[in-house]
């Protein structure tokens, strides 16, 4: 039976012996999946109550350390009227009904998830609530208005009865919603924006959480691959004499992406992939870092789109007297998850299992869908933890691997990535080089013009963008996906992953231009936290501090002065300032920089203090964080986003990058691209806006803003302006 | 054929002598706890206690542990959690948890070794052990508070 709860959702409710299920269908969810038969959407709810009163919810969106899992069970268990720590959850499988409202396809990304299920999760619950209120009044025969919920129970106070939900399944199932859904006012809350603990921490201290490199079956083989290293080079031959030498070897043979050893376990298959002799094409060994940067230099000189534009900058910068011209470089970024890229497939006739740890079930679907010519129903994705994600597990070619890899046994297969191989075939944070101009009248910003100059991400995921060069795996899920990210018209101009944060330039200016010139050297490139802003943030953040210079203001005045009509950027910089002590006396070396920044629906603004010794050592050592995320689900996890996202910026600002030599990655592991180290982590300090608007996600919002923040606090200390990621101790002697 | 002492208990393994201790826990026990991250001793979340000293299980050959003690995050909880546990669950540590075990398992080396660490001391012995979620604040904080936890426990 379907109720509607209003105009673009249904509530869909199913009686099983095992319980009650509850779901809702959001109109064109389906859209995305046309081979999807109808009768799957009852079987995968999100809810299901059974006769013991348990509830489970199934979670449609990965846990990645971002504690999603524990915000969606409170929208959840608020209205539902169930105490969070009784709810079960699960992880959802691959299925229309969940796919991301926002995407249409079943993704975890984009700081989305809190966004896309506020109000629908809410309000199922809600529904549900009501149902079971509803039955109770009736077996009672006493008013609806008179019962309440609570605990999982229906309450008749006057009367003193109660009944458990679980003993309600089969009248709640018969009744039908005649009343709107009213979800609670945030005076009403009882979960909502309190500090819950987590629910994936007790596993995750005692070794007992799943991640997709633990997953054990019986009979299970152990795989890894060997990639070509040079970028855009194909296999020759190999010769596997020694490889196979090695006890425990089942099979050695070629996929189309490198070459597979599979033996009894993951360690025989690691020491004989080490084993091969492997001959390539040359592939694009004539890439280079310093090659990538002359391209850029030409770029810079050429022609360029324009992609927003209004006044006229141009003349206007020519005539001044009073310009700032600057150039930017960011390198290429690895996601270097803890977890190596790693996915378990077990292919039988008639049906495929895939455990992975994956922040994209819907694309993984349709990929392995494709790849076995098998219906939809009988691909069954399994959803583990995953031991970070930050865009890479966004990808589907490890999955893919997987199953190509399958295909030549009966048995289950797990793959595993050395992490050499991760390292080197990630699809990385493009790197990308900027020009940047500005007019200065006396306080105001009388013209800005900025060239971007880099590739684009929607290129190579967009099947609408280049047909002719899309892998034929290529999930059509990301169709919808693409024309979300970009607005529903696919072109390079409007591909949002070059130009988000500097194309709507918060700044009040009359004169504008942001250019575009694409270039793409051919190094696989992806969506890594916080995606295009993570480069331009850095850029127009550490710009306006030189122009704050230059104009002989203070950085934090002279930001608000040009946002004057942002209140909302206004009240994180006023608020990072205030707790940071702004404009107080630093001792010798020290310095203080600001920045601020608006991602993902989501307002930051940060303050770090540095230290610079004279022989260029740096230390980060207090970092105060104002965040406006509206509506705030669980407070300590929006702190520990916040805290995450600055160690995941301040690594890529001071620590790692991956540059290429002969067409390879360079860095092979943690030796080489360095991460931030537990005595390099500054003190954060973490200041929610009290805010009456929706809610927004946390994981990416807060990493764009520390790299300009540094750098601004180096400037005060030292007198170096960076405009050159990572900072290097060579740089500050 | 070795013999590895693993949480108490005593297994006969048939592995061949340089098999990492790492892949014999994860493959041949299946201790999944201990975790992959690098192989080559640079992420420290393979961490496990060998006769009571932490040892980067990834390049630590079985054959250098046979009849040492082994400890695992699996054999830190007895019928409840251990301080360290208990310190991180309060403090909410983990993020994705990955690299969780090898955290608890060198705070562990350092408690026992050190119940009162300074902020530098704990610098000094968790270095090596890399979390990409940058839970490092939270860890700082749960280490005193295990500290504290563990010597009330001995007090009382």
């Amino acid at each position: 039976m379907s109720l509607l709860l209003s105009r673009r959702s249904f509530l869909t409710l199913s009686l099983s012996a095992t319980g009650l299920y509850i779901g809702a269908k959001l109109l064109g969810a389906n859209e995305s999946y046309p081979n999807f038969s109808q009768e799957t959407f009852q079987a995968n709810a999100w809810i299901r109550v059974d006769p013991h009163n348990n509830v489970t919810f199934i979670i449609d969106k990965s846990e990645m350390g971002q504690g999603i899992q524990t915000s969606l069970a409170m929208l959840l268990a608020e209205e539902l009227e169930v105490d969070l720590e009784s709810v079960r959850t699960e992880f959802a499988p691959a299925a229309p009904i969940y796919a991301n409202t926002l995407f249409r396809v079943q993704v975890t990304g984009g700081s989305t998830s809190i966004e896309s299920s506020y109000d629908n999760l809410r309000t199922v619950a809600a529904a549900t609530r009501m149902l079971f209120i509803q039955a109770a009044a009736k077996q009672w025969q006493l008013p609806v208005t008179e019962c309440y919920a609570n605990q999982a129970r229906v309450f008749h106070a006057a009367s003193n009865q109660s009944v458990n939900y679980g003993d309600l399944l089969a009248l709640a199932a018969e009744e039908s919603l005649d009343t709107q859904v009213v979800l609670k006012t945030a005076d009403e809350y009882k979960i909502l924006g309190t500090p819950k603990a987590r629910l994936d921490i007790p596993a995750k201290v005692d070794g007992s959480a799943i991640f997709g490199i633990d997953i054990t079956l019986d009979n299970m083989l152990n795989a890894t691959i060997k990639h070509p290293p040079v970028f855009g080079s194909e296999l020759l031959s190999f010769d596997d004499s020694a490889a196979r030498s090695i006890k425990g070897v089942k099979d050695i043979f070629a996929i189309p992406s490198g070459v597979v050893v599979v033996a009894d376990t993951f360690w025989h298959a690691k020491k004989a992939a080490d084993l091969l002799r492997i001959q390539w094409t040359e592939g694009n060994s004539d890439i280079n870092s310093a090659s990538i940067q002359r391209s850029w230099f030409g770029h810079s000189q050429g022609d360029a789109s324009s992609v927003e534009s209004r006044g006229n900058a141009e003349d206007i910068l020519d005539e001044s007297s009073n310009q700032l011209t600057a150039i930017y470089e960011l390198p290429y970024q690895a996601h270097a998850t803890m977890e190596p890229m790693n996915c378990t497939v077990h292919l039988q006739q008639e049906r495929c299992d895939v455990w992975v740890g994956t922040q994209a079930q819907g694309p993984n679907h349709e990929a392995v869908v494709k790849l076995t010519g098998l219906e939809h129903e009988q691909v069954h994705i399994h959803t583990t933890y995953l031991g970070g994600g930050f865009g890479r597990r966004g990808e589907v070619d490890f999955v893919v691997e997987a199953v190509q890899i399958a295909q030549h046994f009966d048995v289950p297969v797990k793959l595993i990535w050395s992490r050499d191989e991760d390292m080197q075939h990630d699809y990385y944070r493009p790197a990308s080089y900027h020009v940047i101009s500005a007019a200065l009248q006396t306080d105001s910003l009388q013209a800005w013009r900025h060239r971007i100059i880099g590739p684009s991400i929607m290129q190579r995921v967009a099947p609408g963008f280049v047909p002719a060069a899309m892998p034929q795996w290529l999930p059509t899920g990301l169709k919808s996906f693409a024309a979300w990210v970009t607005g529903g018209v696919v072109s390079l101009i409007n591909d949002p992953t070059l130009i988000e944060g500097a194309k709507e330039l918060a700044y009040k200016t009359d004169n504008l231009e942001i250019e575009l010139s694409h270039y793409d050297p051919g190094i696989p490139i992806g969506f890594w936290r916080s995606v295009g802003h993570s480069s331009n943030a850095f850029v127009v953040e550490s710009f306006i501090d030189e122009l704050a210079h230059q104009a002989e203001k203070d950085p934090y005045e002279f930001r608000l002065q040009l946002l004057e009509n942002k209140p909302r950027h206004l009240g994180v910089l006023n608020l990072a300032a205030e707790k940071s002590g702004w404009g107080s006396e630093l001792p010798p070396g020290e310095g203080r920089g600001i920045a601020v920044h608006h991602s993902f629906n989501c307002y930051v603004a940060q303050v770090a203090e540095v230290r610079v010794l004279d022989n260029g050592r740096l230390s980060v050592n207090r970092v105060v964080c104002a965040i406006d995320c509206g509506a705030v689900i669980n407070p300590d996890t929006v702190v520990a986003q916040v805290e995450g996202a600055i160690a995941f910026g301040l690594t890529a600002a001071i620590k790692s990058a991956i540059t290429i030599k002969d067409g390879k990655v360079e860095q092979s592991n943690f030796h080489d691209f360095h991460l931030l180290r537990i005595d390099e982590m500054p003190s954060v300090e973490v200041y929610l806006i009290d805010s009456p608007e929706p809610p927004t996600g946390v994981g990416e919002p807060a990493v764009p803003v520390i790299a300009p923040a540094v750098s601004n606090a180096i400037f005060a200390a030292s007198n170096r302006r960076i405009r050159k990621l990572p900072i290097r101790p060579e740089d500050l002697r | 054929m070795f013999e590895v002492i693993v949480n108490g208990t005593a297994h006969e393994v048939d592995v061949d002598a340089d098999t990492p201790l790492l892949w014999v826990l994860r493959e041949q026990l299946k201790l999944t706890g201990s975790k992959y991250g690098c192989g080559i001793a640079s992420c420290g979340a393979c961490s496990v206690l060998v006769d009571g000293q932490v040892s980067r299980a990834c390049v630590t050959p079985v054959s250098s542990v046979v009849g040492k003690p082994v400890t695992t995050i699996e054999g830190l909880a007895g019928n409840r959690y251990h301080p360290i546990q208990q310190a991180w669950i309060e403090n909410q540590v983990p993020q994705c948890g990955y690299c969780q075990s090898g955290q608890i398992i060198n705070t562990l080396a350092l408690l026992n070794a050190n119940p009162e660490p300074t902020d530098a001391d704990i610098d000094h012995a968790m270095q090596g052990i890399i979390c990409r979620c940058g839970t490092y604040s939270r860890i700082r904080k749960a280490i005193h508070r295990a500290g504290e936890l563990m010597r009330e426990a001995e007090e009382s």
